[in-house]
């Protein structure tokens, strides 16, 4: 374990070491992002306690509220805050939900492709040879072809397949398969570049002197050494997955009305937005566009503080 | 001529990436429309491909091909313009951003930039409806406008009311894209500007201008090819998004109109000829990149920067 | 907001003419009185007696003529036959038009009138119409008898649906051998591709699902007529917040139906028109007594109907631009019982379902179309959650209206939506496509999709057709009312209203009949 201490870089020592966390106080764009971001998560969590409504019970909804605006504007109902949309659901309760929902499915594809895309990378990092080769091309395969592409094709194709109510039974899950099916080979292609860089370095040489296996070397000194670069690519990704649900749901392939998320919500509301009623698309939109704004900052800060040039100046 | 191995190797792997999608979209129809497939086999349907014949549409009864290539102009002329505001203003605005990355019009490129990647396109495109044809009147909601006739090839490019359809599908299309060309610019250039060669030639005085172009664009026509390789499948994802709420009558939206109405055939159509076209375009990348890069042409290896668009 | 409406206008002017110019030189195609129009959907045919719809009535005065016609005002008016006798209570003599021509440039006759009727009871949509006449007894090439078996009053009526069709055209077999004459529901038949009338306009392009392109004929026989639109392109527009977005930004001349949602704001804006009339389109629910022996139940019908807050819906979804309904006659139509109201009362419906032993409830699957009526999968996405407070979960698919009918007439869905305008503006036609028994043969309750059936409602209908006191007959179809409200055959929703979107200077109010059906070709454009 002494080998590792050589370098630098290792993301969790650099937590311990308070260097992140001191990086982060300095850049005030990516502090209050930061704060943002986990606002939102806290919110996402305390959703089923916190939101006045429960959106996906219908027993609460009445159609005699429909269409009421938010609380600045005139007409409003006390017991509705950011208003009701055309079918008298709460707006702020689906936002709740909807938020919910996105991280929710941001969480567990991104969870899916990290697993799948180190593992496929460690393995041919390992293996070397054929096995290589062939999920290397096969990862250049699927990166010809857009993510988003695929999802919309399979889940168009799916819910053409399926029929729309046994299709929106399933869409959480199949959100979650498809996105975090697709998206794979960045992680598998950094993994194994870094493997490559840092086969050849001292403490490898050095753990290897000391006798310890090449498996065990993989997973303990080299996958906690490129973790930084994974890190950064995976918190970029929960904004793209989120994205790619948001306009997923927008098109009607996504997420049912019944369990709201926020692009569908934005697709729901986009016809009331020609009469003025420009809440029930647009609160959604800005809750979506503050979630991803929030994400691609802290990942942009992230970037720039684990990239290992940016070692030698510290605050 | 070093290259041409690697583009034998390309349209090896894309016939074989066609073959699959042939057989995957006969699955796919047997699925929708399993009483379609009872009567035709998975061999039959294949050599009818091979055959130029992809069925015909469910809805409108009339051949697939025959009904694709009818809305393919539409999608074709959104693609092209797109890509040249892409063009047109990434390179100027990341060239300015890597050169003088501390100044004010810079850092609110930049500003701009991650804006861009965090603005999911329907609501860009929403608002532009919402804005410029309901509130203004300034441009028109949906279509292509009045088009002019080359034989069966319809182009809206001659005449003003195309060009005004046109504005906000392109606009909003291009907003997706053009963030992401435009960092990549810049993080390559910034590269390629702290580089021995063009520290080098800043000390014997050569032009500034001489640099950048010399060197600068040089150096980052290659990844901006790598990139656009790797981009065009998000493209088409994003025409399905930007046909559908423009009603743009291209082949995106006739595929989503496909899927709601569940016309198999044409579903299986549309996904083998995308297949095809994404063979075309990644030869052609290929040959652009051998094109640029004469000396060393190893293809486009997307490497971590051409990182997927993380939207 | 001056300075810029000036600015926007002289721009819209300058672009326009610019426009114009540019298209007229390089396509040839733009004219002063071309109409650009678009519709929630097209048509799935040309033939006009492929499907019962107002869609498909509406294209059928465009390429076809009837006998006689409905006038703005409600009365009858001669078309191809300007004048018309009856010579007994069975028989109504009509004399045709000598110069008038088929589009394949044969000439009308009487045997055009006897074919097309014969191929019109052949219909299953149309069968039940045509149904009360036996027959047509060509006197000469221009006179013709149409006869029906009991007396029937409502004869002329029921010839405003008849349009006549080139019997020589249609003669013989098409590529596929398949006879040209035939009618196929939701086919690719010759007829429902290739049209030969005798109308106003001729089919230049037709591309199903995108646009029809229709063209003046040039020596149409009605030269009294003041319209002056020589050019029509009808689109389809599914999505209405699109649909009205085209019209504001001028890409359009003429929509329809305009969202209640959008109806202050086109009306507010200058240079644009909003057309509004109180309709008589039923929209209601079919509760399929088949497929659900829930259904069957009563208490459970009632439950439902008490469950649903139609007045809700209409003063919300509709925003007021419908009339709630309790029955299916609307007010003004003989069967009308005014006493007959929206019963939404969520106690008693809670009551009757624990009456019913179904207090814990149950599933019921549901279609609606989302193209097809004002809001109609928003009305439906209502119900789902008005049907939740009495437990009973719905599973709602909604589809565009070329699926939807062939989904409905395959019934197997619990609850289906259904509008429904009187064919004959009298409130039996109601009875006798949506309630009566099913029957084949005579195509009575071709759209009873609740598979109701009560042989008094039957017999009720059927002596209304030939009672030839008015307020017997008012009497009797009041009664048939009556019977269906105890019996909670349907679930009424309301009435709804007609609303047309245009830029000024067309007036479709002059032109638009009760039906909702536009004459366009008397349609006058005035430059602005």
């Amino acid at each position: 374990m002494n080998a590792a201490k050589y370098h630098g870089h290792h993301v969790w020592r650099r937590f311990r070491r308070q260097q992140l966390w001191r990086q982060l106080k300095a850049n005030k764009t990516a502090f209050v992002s930061a704060i943002v971001l986990l606002s939102l998560g806290i919110l996402a969590l305390l959703t089923p306690w916190i939101s006045p409504f429960d959106p996906t019970n219908m027993q609460q909804q009445n159609i005699m509220d429909a269409e009421l605006p938010p609380f600045w504007q005139q007409g409003h109902d006390h017991r509705f805050l950011l208003g009701t949309d055309g079918l008298g659901r709460d707006l702020l309760s689906s936002i709740l939900y909807g938020l919910k929902n996105s991280l929710w499915i941001g969480f567990w594809a991104v969870l899916l492709q990290f697993t799948l895309g180190t593992s496929l990378g460690l393995c041919a990092g390992y293996f070397g040879g054929w096995a290589e080769r062939l999920i290397m091309s096969l990862a250049d395969f699927q990166l010809t072809f857009s993510s988003l592409m695929l999802a919309i094709l399979t889940l168009a194709i799916t819910r053409a397949a399926m029929g729309a109510h046994d299709y929106h039974m399933w869409s959480p899950w199949l959100l979650v398969l498809v996105l975090g099916l697709a998206d794979w080979p960045q992680y598998a292609r950094t993994l194994r570049a870094s493997v490559l860089a840092e086969k050849h370095k001292d403490y490898i040489a050095a753990a290897h002197v000391l006798g310890y296996r090449s498996k065990h070397i993989m997973v303990f000194h080299i996958l906690p050494n490129t973790l930084s670069p994974l890190l950064v690519i995976a918190t970029l990704q929960i904004a793209h997955v989120i994205l790619a649900e948001a306009a997923l749901s927008f098109l009607d392939i996504g997420m049912p009305y019944a369990n709201p998320s926020l692009g569908g919500l934005m697709g729901a509301g986009f016809e009331y937005m020609f009469s003025g009623i420009w809440w029930i698309a647009l609160l959604p939109g800005l809750a979506l566009l503050t979630l991803l704004l929030s994400i691609n900052l802290v990942a942009d800060w992230l970037r720039d503080a684990l990239d290992p040039k940016n070692l030698g100046h510290r605050p | 001529m070093i290259y041409l191995p690697q583009i034998t190797r390309r349209i090896l792997t894309g016939s074989i990436t066609i073959i699959l999608a042939a057989c995957v979209s006969y699955w796919v129809l047997s699925l929708i429309t399993p009483s379609h497939t009872a009567t035709l086999s998975l061999g039959q349907y294949l050599n009818n491909l091979l055959h130029a014949d992809f069925g015909r549409s469910q809805f409108y009864n009339l051949p697939n091909l025959h009904v694709i290539l009818e809305k393919l102009p539409a999608t074709f002329e959104l693609v092209i313009i797109t890509s040249l505001i892409v063009a047109l203003f990434a390179l100027p605005l990341g060239l300015y951003s890597a050169i003088a990355p501390r100044q004010k019009l810079a850092r609110g490129i930049m500003a701009f930039s991650l804006l861009g990647i965090s603005l999911p396109v329907f609501l860009t495109g929403s608002l532009m409806v919402y804005l410029f044809a309901v509130e203004l009147n300034w441009l028109p909601a949906f279509g292509r406008g009045d088009l002019v006739w080359f034989g069966s090839w319809s182009s809206g490019l001659f005449t003003v009311s195309g060009w005004q359809h046109m504005v906000m599908p392109a606009t909003a299309l291009s907003l997706t894209l053009l963030p992401l060309f435009l960092r990549l610019i810049r993080a390559e250039l910034i590269q390629v500007m702290h580089s021995n060669p063009v520290r080098l030639a800043q000390a014997m005085g050569i032009a500034p201008w001489r640099i950048w172009l010399r060197y600068g664009l040089r150096n980052a026509t290659l990844p901006m090819i790598t990139m656009a390789s790797l981009q065009f499948g998000t493209l088409m994802a994003y025409t399905l998004v930007v046909e559908t709420l423009f009603q743009w009558p291209g082949v995106g939206s006739l595929f989503m109109q496909g899927i709601i109405r569940g016309d198999g055939t044409l579903i299986a159509a549309y996904l083998v000829l995308v297949s095809i076209m994404f063979l075309l375009f990644n030869s052609l990348t290929d040959l652009a990149y051998g094109l640029f890069n004469p000396h060393l042409a190893p293809g486009p290896q997307p490497t971590q920067k051409t990182q997927q668009h993380p939207l | 907001m001056n300075s810029i409406g000036h600015h926007e206008f002289s721009y819209r002017k300058w672009s326009h003419t610019l426009l114009l110019t540019l298209s007229c030189l390089i396509t040839g195609l733009a004219s002063a009185n071309s109409l650009r129009i678009a519709y929630d959907a097209d048509p799935v045919s040309l033939d006009p007696y492929e499907q019962l719809s107002g869609g498909s009535m509406q294209q059928a005065h465009l390429l076809y003529d009837p006998l006689v016609r409905w006038t703005t005002d409600h009365q009858l008016e001669g078309r191809l036959a300007p004048s018309w006798q009856r010579l007994d209570n069975r028989t109504v003599r009509f004399n045709l038009r000598h110069d008038v021509k088929f589009i394949s440039g044969n000439a009308l006759t009487a045997l055009d009138v006897k074919w097309s009727l014969q191929r019109a009871k052949t219909s299953a949509d149309f069968k039940a119409i045509f149904q009360p006449i036996s027959h047509a007894r060509v006197i000469d090439a221009h006179t013709v008898d149409l006869i029906t078996d009991k007396p029937y009053a409502l004869l002329e009526n029921i010839a405003t649906q008849l349009f006549i069709m080139d019997s020589l055209f249609y003669q013989g077999f098409d590529e596929q051998q398949k006879a040209k004459d035939a009618i196929e529901n939701h086919g690719h038949s010759y007829a429902s591709m290739h049209a030969s009338g005798t109308g106003p306009f001729v089919v230049i392009k037709r591309q199903q699902g995108v646009e029809i392109q229709l063209k003046r004929q040039a020596d149409y026989w009605d030269h009294a007529s003041k319209g002056n639109v020589s050019q029509i392109s009808i689109i389809p527009i599914h999505d209405s917040a699109t649909r009205s977005a085209a019209l504001l930004a001028g890409d359009l001349d003429l929509i329809a139906p305009v969202p209640p949602i959008d109806h202050y704001r086109i009306d507010k804006e200058t240079g644009m028109h909003l057309f509004t009339r109180a309709g008589a389109r039923l929209i209601s629910l079919q509760m399929n007594q088949q497929s659900r022996p829930e259904l069957r139940d009563l208490r459970v019908r009632q439950a439902i109907i008490h469950a649903i807050n139609n007045k809700g819906i209409a003063s919300k979804i509709m925003r007021g631009f419908a009339t709630p309904a309790g029955q299916q006659s609307p007010p003004g139509y003989v069967g009308h019982l005014p006493k007959l109201i929206p019963r939404f009362n969520l106690e008693l419906a809670k009551k009757l379902m624990s009456q019913a032993g179904y207090s814990k409830g149950f599933r019921l699957s549901m279609i609606a179309p989302n193209n097809r009526y004002v809001n109609d999968a928003k009305i439906a996405q209502a119900v789902v959650i008005m049907l939740a407070k009495i437990n009973i979960e719905v599973d709602l698919v909604t589809m565009p209206k070329a699926q939807y009918w062939q989904k409905y007439d395959q019934g197997g869905t619990d609850l289906m939506m259904l509008g429904w305008h009187s064919d004959t503006e009298d409130s039996a036609n109601f009875s006798e496509l949506l309630v009566m028994c099913r029957n084949e043969i005579s195509g009575y309750g071709r759209y009873n999709g609740g598979h109701y059936c009560n042989p008094e409602v039957d017999r009720l209908v059927s002596a209304s057709a030939q009672q030839t006191d008015p307020k017997k007959r008012a009497q009797m179809l009041q009664q048939v009312e009556q019977i269906l409200y105890h019996d909670a055959a349907f679930v009424p929703l309301h009435w709804q209203h007609l609303a047309w979107g245009s830029r000024s200077g067309l007036d479709i109010g002059n032109v638009l009949t009760v039906m909702n059906v536009p004459y366009l070709a008397d349609l006058v454009i005035n430059q602005p």
